[in-house]
């Protein structure tokens, strides 16, 4: 059951989101079914962790949202798949988004890292479900 | 414009990168030729498609959170891709940026995936991945 709040635990089953700019060629369904890794790659905004989006909170279209005009794919991840993978994902609430979450260990100021390039060679290669979109904000 | 002029020849690391990425392709091919003139051409679609729009319209690139790589980045991934064309590299599965002003040239072949990644401050960097693990990891160079 959710809180209203969003602290509470992520579930091993929960599905969670990651918007994907469709911009910066990360994913093109006519080349690759499978996003690029740089659709993981921690911005200078992801100072303490991802960011990612529990769908329990959230829609697909809420997730998407972003600069207005421009459109983002999302891409579907399973917490317990990336736990199995040594990926920890906790919940990080925000003003006006109790879905938010984070990978801690997938920072920007670690984003260069040996850890930082496998898991996001994981997560896109190996651990994203799906894409969905894309969406226009 | 279709077509760029090299003005520099592949350091010796990179042409090892070359050999490697060339053994790797031309088993699933019948012909070397044909692989020759459909890897020349992914190259090429790669450099007038991607590298060469985003020179002209670097406003596309524009979006919350993320750097658009400069002119002068754009032309130093101009300058590889045509590089590693010419050697008989095979062409990438897609070029992205970085998100931090640089640009990315990915490769994928069955388990193995590698990353030919052009940064803002000039320096290119070559990683190799299987199973997601990554096997190695160095500085690149263009002569």
């Amino acid at each position: 059951m959710a809180a209203p709040d969003g602290t509470d635990p992520i579930a091993d089953e929960e599905v969670l989101y990651r918007r994907i700019p469709v911009s910066q060629n990360w994913f093109d369904p006519q080349v690759d079914s499978r996003p690029s890794p740089q659709a993981f790659h921690p911005t200078s905004r992801d100072a303490t962790g991802l960011s990612l989006y529990r769908a329990k909170y959230t829609t697909l279209e809420a997730a998407a949202r972003g600069q207005r005009g421009k459109s983002y794919f999302v891409a579907l991840l399973r917490a317990g798949d990336l736990r199995a993978h040594g990926i920890e994902v906790v919940p990080r609430p925000e003003p006006g988004e109790p879905g938010h979450a984070e990978i801690p260990g997938l920072t920007y100021e670690n984003r260069k890292s040996d850890r930082s390039l496998e898991w996001k060679i994981l997560l896109s290669r190996k651990l994203c479900l799906r894409i969905e979109g894309p969406f226009t904000s | 414009m279709s077509t760029l002029e090299s003005r520099y020849t592949l350091s010796e690391e990179m042409g090892r990168c070359v050999v490697l990425t060339q053994a790797a392709n031309e088993q699933t091919l019948a012909s070397g030729m044909q692989w020759n003139d459909t890897n020349r051409s992914g190259w090429q679609a790669i450099i007038d498609k991607w590298l060469i729009e985003w020179g002209r319209n670097p406003g596309s690139l524009e979006d919350e959170g993320l750097i658009p790589p400069s002119e002068k980045t754009i032309d130093l991934a101009c300058q590889v891709a045509v590089a590693l064309r010419d050697k008989g590299v095979a062409a990438p599965l897609r070029v992205v940026t970085n998100g931090e002003g640089g640009i990315v040239f990915e490769h994928s072949s069955g388990t193995w995936f590698s990353i030919i990644e052009v940064h803002p401050d000039g320096n290119i960097e070559l990683a190799t991945f299987r199973n997601s693990e990554l096997k190695s990891r160095e500085r690149l160079s263009l002569c």
